[in-house]
């Protein structure tokens, strides 16, 4: 059991380059391997960037100020930033399957788009891994998906795309932006059973980023939730929703009953 | 009493290619008592949103009529007809044209139905319909896009007020917006209803917002209402397996998700497309027989007017 996290978050500051307003104020965590972390927050606290800043996809015109987000660089022990390893050892999942897949391409050539770029892998590997992919996250008559468009397929089929493509490079961390928020609750209830067992088969820790405290609830093991750019309450889920403390956190789970 | 809103048989199908169909709403009756809160509930592509859009008129049914306060609606409505339904949508960000002020478009909209004399008139019924969403007067200088979303779908709410409608169609109103400015927005529409009796059908996937919202649930399935009844009773004890499997499948607090046990709901609804034989939820359903997949299961209408359609309807 090693006790080194996968992600080290630590004095993690955001702001818009033009001025000098800073939007997240010195982020501090971690998370260890095999764990299910739930950061909860409601749109303008600060989630979002949170996270882009972890993998380096900020948006145009915000930067990180400061701090560090550090990975265990391809499982090896090496410790980089996440925003240079994207797609080795950290991956995501976004909220919008509609949108975050290239209408333009297949889904065999979408999910192995990954290793493709990152490892230079052959059209014919990159073929029966991604077949292997889609089997994997549960597609229905996945030889035949290969072929497919995004737009074939139904909005859970899309999620699962996604997380296909999201596991192509095998990462050690999932960020999950949002996973279920766009979908009906018997899609969500597949999709987080799904999240679970890649999670325990394949040894993954995971860092759901949502609003939804019900979600959380369901499958995360701690919950650290933001306002205004700052965690203001971090525990186990169990005792920060039985128990929460800050008057925040209480509204959110006030709103979520 | 004259319901509010009443659909009698109403189809609503789409031609997907040639000699292909796919029927949205399947034969729909609904009717809805004047100052009631009905919520439609069922997964995407159900079709809740073009029965909700069939209401408002902006949907051609196939099959059927929508009738508002006992006259029946002509396939186009004109004069104050054109009124008597209006929608908030989804999305107000894309609802409302961001080349006006919000005092521009109200104004547009109350002089294109002459429903005030004069410029002053419509300025002063703008300002007083942002108050009754609860926005300040100087809202109606600014443009959507330097709104929050929670104050554009005040503004959604304002625009269909403006038109004084009886019935109000909510589809995934609240949807976009974040817990607690969802839960404000939900508390205006219950205030609205109060003040001017407004009948409001309030389209949504996410049923703690209908329970908390609604004193009637309609629960669809495949382009057919499968159940409904009054709030309270419909989520202590759903009588269809489909409503049943829809309350376990939402994620609740305080509970964690158990892999091992069976999920509530499996698979996808069979294809809108095709045509069907029994009952459109046998294929997943837990308690299928031989019966539900040869017979279609007729509506059964309870005494007290609550609704349900299959062959063995669960029992507490």
């Amino acid at each position: 059991m090693t006790t080194r996290p996968v992600l080290s978050v630590r004095d993690l500051c955001v702001a818009l380059s033009s001025e000098t307003l800073e939007l997240v104020h010195g982020v501090n965590f971690d998370v260890f391997a095999g764990e299910t972390v739930g950061l909860v927050g409601e749109s303008g606290s600060g989630k979002s960037l949170t996270l882009r800043s972890i993998c380096g996809l900020l948006p145009d015109g915000v930067i990180r100020a400061g701090g560090s987000a550090t990975v265990d660089f391809e499982g090896s022990g090496e410790v980089r930033d996440g925003a240079d390893v994207r797609g080795r050892g950290i991956a995501m999942v976004f909220q919008e399957p509609m949108t975050s897949l290239n209408p333009t391409m297949r889904i065999g050539d979408l999910v192995t788009i990954g290793p493709r770029t990152l490892h230079g892998l052959s059209r014919d590997d990159a073929r029966s891994r991604s077949l292997e992919l889609l089997r994997e996250v549960g597609i229905p008559d996945a030889e035949r998906r290969l072929r497919a468009w995004p737009h074939e397929l139904s909005g859970g089929l899309r999620q699962r795309v996604m997380i296909a493509m999201a596991l192509a490079t095998d990462p050690k961390i999932l960020l999950c932006d949002e996973p279920t928020t766009a979908l009906d609750v018997s899609v969500q209830d597949q999709i987080l059973r799904l999240l679970v067992q890649l999670k325990e088969s394949r040894g993954l820790s995971m860092v759901l980023f949502t609003h939804d405290l019900g979600v959380v609830s369901q499958v995360c093991d701690r919950v650290m939730v933001m306002e205004n750019g700052c965690i203001v309450e971090s525990g186990s889920t169990s005792e920060i929703l039985s128990n929460p403390r800050h008057d925040y956190t209480q509204r959110l789970i006030e709103a979520a009953r | 009493m004259t319901p509010a809103l009443a659909v009698e048989k109403l189809s609503v199908r789409y031609p997907i290619s040639k000699g292909v169909e796919l029927t949205a709403v399947d034969d729909v009756d609904l009717s809805i008592e004047p100052g009631r809160i009905i919520g439609l509930v069922g997964e995407s592509g159900c079709g809740k949103s073009s029965l909700g859009r069939a209401i408002a008129g902006i949907q051609q049914p196939q099959q059927g009529r929508v009738v508002i306060d006992g006259k029946a609606m002509a396939d186009r409505r004109r004069g104050s007809d054109a009124r008597l339904v209006q929608m908030v949508f989804q999305d107000p960000a894309s609802a409302l044209n961001p080349a006006l002020t919000i005092g521009a478009m109200l104004r547009e909209l109350m002089v294109v139905h002459s429903l005030v004399p004069d410029r002053d008139a419509a300025n002063r019924r703008a300002a007083e319909l942002l108050a009754s969403v609860g926005l300040p007067e100087e809202m109606l200088q600014r443009r959507p896009d330097a709104l929050s979303g929670g104050q554009r779908q005040r503004i959604g709410i304002a625009r269909a007020l403006a038109l004084e409608p009886r019935v109000l169609i909510a589809d995934e109103a609240v949807a976009a917006l974040d817990s607690v400015v969802k839960k404000s927005v939900v508390a205006l529409l219950s205030e609205i209803r109060d003040r001017m009796g407004l009948t409001i059908l309030f389209i949504s996937h996410d049923l703690s917002v209908v329970r908390r919202l609604c004193d009637e649930v309609a629960v669809m399935y495949l382009g057919r209402i499968v159940e409904r009844r009054r709030t309270d009773e419909l989520f202590d004890d759903p009588r269809h397996p489909y409503t049943a499997a829809l309350l376990a499948a939402q994620p609740r607090i305080g509970e964690r998700l158990d892999v091992t046990a069976r999920p509530a709901l499996m698979g996808d609804p069979p294809s809108p497309t095709e045509v069907r034989v029994g009952c459109a939820f046998a294929t997943r359903c837990p308690a299928a027989v031989d019966l539900c997949r040869t017979v279609t299961p007729e509506a059964t209408l309870s005494p007290d007017g609550s609704l349900v359609r299959c062959h063995f309807p669960l029992r507490r």
